[in-house]
């Protein structure tokens, strides 16, 4: 007999290496807050009351018409925050998928190869580590023009190296199995044993780094978008508590205009953290991460 | 008996007073230096964006600082904008070709060596060499002499009506000091804050970008009313007047530009700050075309931006009430001879008629225009990311510009690639940018330094006709005349459009009231002589 549509949905989360849900409260609220998110994001045009480009008088308080106010163009506050979420969420997704792929690679043939091409990856891994990432991202930020697709590419380029690290530890211990043993034995290609059974193998890892890289990746955009160097075109989060706090905010007590933004970034980081919480004292990703 | 021993107790305590008032202040103790007892400020902190990032006499916001307080000039601006003595006590000029000036006798320098003419005659000699706007402000000057340690005589190719004005910024440099240094950009030790001025820098922190000053004890003028002076970076408009709404600092200060009007409701709330505000010189921000680039040479083009943009609406958002748009003549009304010029308007019909009959149509129907030869047609806006203002304004260019069809890119940049860009490689398009009050008299005066590519030119313009007008005006010392030839260059911009004065904000100056005597400068700001030397205790 076949399995209801939320067994099928379990068990298709389960099968890609999300446990299940209904023993890990604070994972489903995760993914439900994320979910809500994401929504909001993509329906985006339908939920603001207003164009966030829209102009009109700059400064409001909240009422019914702003339920945030305006900004200091004049734009609906409540809008930005609706249509950053894209900007916030494109830039985490985007970036957090460039990080999760080159650290993956990475710390998969580093650690599956071993020899010299781990001692390179992985000491390419340790250089990388060891400049400070944030004062580099503001350099290259700060040279390249302000643009999403820069800040992207930053944020995702610079990112990568715990991931490459914790899947390459994983990998070293799932090498050694016997039934990779028992695979190589059988005359399998590398490629085909690291695609069919060393990344199914590691994709716990894979996955929480990911909810982190996202988060991190969001976190760093808020940051050089904070320090004005984010793109003034697509409003992120970020962009929106820049603009607030350059353009009299802060200094005339709109909280209506930092404060929203700022939770966001905080509700929706807070989220991602959320799908990497283990139920299980004995979890094997806890201990690793 | 009694009498006799009352009178002479309170006369001697009317003369100990009197004394107390003629005692020599000292730039190393703060106690002993208030002559004027209470009345005397020990420390003025002053907050700015402006940051220095080194201290060698090339950095901008450097030379801004040490012009206002180390360094002096052989002229200076005063506050009605009149040119006054500085390092000259006096000048003659018979054909505004040959200049003579006769200098101070007393003035040494922070060193303790006396400043001669021979300092003068280095100062121009070397930074001709080593100056990067050399060629834009003294181009034209062909020697100088100095025939005695009292005289200079500065020689030009041709006459200049303005050349006092560009004197007035340029900061005279110790020849004892800068005759061993080959490169300035990089000589940066405390030997390189030797000036003239009544104060000396005496550190500066480049991780807190605070520069700390005294006084010079033995300036060659009055001694100031301030004993030591702190200039305090802030990287955000905001935190700075947060820390002065708390008292922290006692003015901020921005080099030629004052404070957006959202500020101010919050600052009148509070009994202890005042605020000035004046008529702005400069302008606040105009949008500037490279006549050299291709397609941005139509005048139809530049015409048709003209009138895609919504004037009101931007004069509303940035100025909230204190400013005003200027007229398509570009200079400011309170500019000497200023003339009446067709109004600056928004009339989006008539911009999509112009781009139509110059050319620019959309062809292939992705709601931009093309070029006239059918070319993708993309010009680029840049500005300073460092003037959020400016960051701001462009993104309402933008809006204006696509409602028109015209597919402006933006390009936000830092503001030495933004300085390169506009002073030395012009590769820049279309950019919005400021100008100062000394910028507007440079050249021939009435922005032409902007204008004219054989200056500053950042409208790159090289018509022989504009060319002429402001040739005839750099020579000519009639008024009549002068103002004839004013008006030309006005009716030039206001027909030719080389830049486009999109909105001009008033200076507002807030300040502490428990100060008084803060006077602002057209040129300096509230950093001026009369407040160093006049301010003091309400």
């Amino acid at each position: 007999m076949e399995l209801s549509l939320p067994g099928n949905l379990f068990r298709l989360l389960n099968d890609t290496g999300i446990k299940s849900l209904d023993q890990n409260p604070l994972r489903s609220l995760g993914i439900i807050i994320l979910t809500a998110l994401v929504l909001v994001a993509v329906f985006a045009p339908y939920l603001a009351p207003h164009d966030p480009k829209q102009t009109s008088i700059p400064y409001q308080s909240p009422s019914s018409e702003h339920l945030l106010g305006t900004n200091d163009l004049g734009q609906d506050v409540f809008s930005e925050l609706i249509y950053g979420a894209r900007v916030s969420l494109t830039i985490g997704f985007l970036s957090g998928i460039i990080s999760i792929v080159i650290g993956v690679t990475v710390g998969i043939f580093a650690g599956y190869f071993r020899g010299w091409a781990e001692e390179l990856l992985m000491g390419t891994t340790d250089v990388f580590l060891l400049i400070p990432s944030l004062p580099l991202m503001i350099i290259l930020a700060a040279y390249l023009n302000p643009s999403m697709w820069n800040i992207i590419v930053v944020v995702g380029l610079l990112c990568w190296c715990s991931t490459a690290r914790l899947v390459h530890s994983r990998v070293l211990q799932v090498r050694e199995m016997q039934f990779i043993e028992s695979t190589r034995a059988l005359g399998y290609s590398d490629l085909y044993i690291i695609i069919r059974h060393v990344l199914v193998n590691t994709k716990d890892i894979i996955y929480a780094k990911f909810s982190l890289a996202v988060a991190s990746a969001m976190l760093s955009e808020a940051s050089l978008s904070f320090l004005g160097l984010g793109d003034p075109l697509n409003i992120s989060w970020g962009e929106m508590i820049h603009f607030a706090f350059s353009r009299g905010g802060f200094a005339n007590d709109m909280w209506w205009w930092y404060l929203p933004p700022g939770l966001m970034i905080c509700v929706t980081l807070l989220a991602f953290i959320m799908l990497t919480i283990e139920g299980r004292k004995d979890s094997k990703i806890l201990e690793l991460i | 008996m009694k009498y006799i021993t009352k009178l002479l107790i309170i006369t001697i305590l009317v003369a100990c007073v009197l004394l107390s008032g003629c005692t020599q202040p000292s730039a190393n103790s703060t106690e002993s230096s208030t002559p004027a007892g209470d009345n005397r400020i020990q420390k003025l902190v002053i907050g700015t964006t402006n940051k220095v990032e080194d201290t060698n006499i090339n950095d901008y916001y450097f030379g801004t600082f040490s012009r206002r307080l180390t360094h002096q000039a052989l002229v200076t601006i005063a506050a009605n904008g009149d040119i006054v003595p500085e390092l000259a006590t006096s000048w003659d000029t018979s054909d505004l070709k040959i200049w003579t000036f006769h200098l101070v006798g007393n003035a040494t320098w922070h060193d303790g060596n006396p400043l001669t003419a021979q300092d003068i005659k280095f100062t121009m000699d070397y930074r001709k060499k080593n100056d990067p706007n050399w060629k834009s402000i003294f181009g034209g000057l062909r020697s100088v002499e100095a025939p005695d340690n009292r005289t200079v005589i500065m020689t030009l190719d041709k006459p200049d009506f303005n050349f006092l004005m560009n004197l007035a910024t340029y900061r005279v440099l110790p020849e004892h000091i800068y005759k061993n240094v080959d490169d300035p950009k990089k000589f940066n030790s405390p030997d390189a804050w030797i000036g003239t001025g009544p104060y000396m820098l005496k550190s500066f922190d480049k991780a807190t970008g605070l520069l700390h000053f005294e006084i010079y004890d033995q300036y060659w003028g009055q001694s100031p009313a301030i004993d030591q002076i702190d200039i305090r970076y802030f990287a955000n408009t905001d935190t700075m007047m947060l820390a002065f709404q708390k008292g922290e600092i006692d003015a901020p200060y921005a080099y030629a530009t004052g404070f957006s009007p959202f500020y101010v409701p919050k600052l009148l709330d509070n009994e202890d700050i005042g605020i000035m505000t004046q008529k702005n010189s400069g302008i606040t921000n105009v949008l500037w075309f490279n006549e050299n680039k291709t397609y941005l040479d139509s005048k139809a083009f530049r015409q048709a931006v003209s009138y895609a943009i919504d004037y009101e609406e931007m004069k509303n958002i940035f100025t909230a009430g204190y400013g005003s748009i200027p007229d398509s003549g570009l200079v400011p009304q309170c500019t000497l001879y200023y003339k009446e010029t067709r109004p600056l308007a928004y009339d989006v019909n008539k911009s999509k008629d112009l781009l139509d009959a110059a050319g620019f149509k959309d062809t292939n129907g992705d709601g931009f225009r093309e070029a006239p030869d059918g070319k993708k047609f993309q010009p680029v806006l840049s500005t300073r990311s460092d003037m959020v203002d400016n960051v701001r304004a462009v993104e309402m260019l933008k809006k204006y510009l696509n409602a028109v069809g015209i597919d402006v890119q933006l390009k936000i940049m830092d503001r030495t690639s933004f300085g390169n860009s506009m002073d030395f490689d012009k590769t820049h398009e279309m950019a919005l940018a400021r100008t100062t009050y000394w910028g507007m008299q440079m050249g021939a005066g009435y922005g032409s330094g902007y204008i004219d590519q054989r200056i500053y030119g950042w409208s790159m313009v090289n018509d022989s006709k504009f060319q002429t007008t402001v040739d005839q005006l750099t020579s000519t010392i009639d008024k009549d005349k002068r103002k004839d030839l004013a008006g030309q260059l006005q009716d030039y911009y206001a027909d030719e459009m080389p830049a486009i004065a999109v909105y001009n904000m008033d200076i507002i100056q807030p300040y502490k009231k428990n100060y008084v005597g803060w006077v602002y400068n057209p040129c300096s700001g509230i950093l001026n002589y009369d407040t160093l030397f006049g301010l003091h205790k309400a």
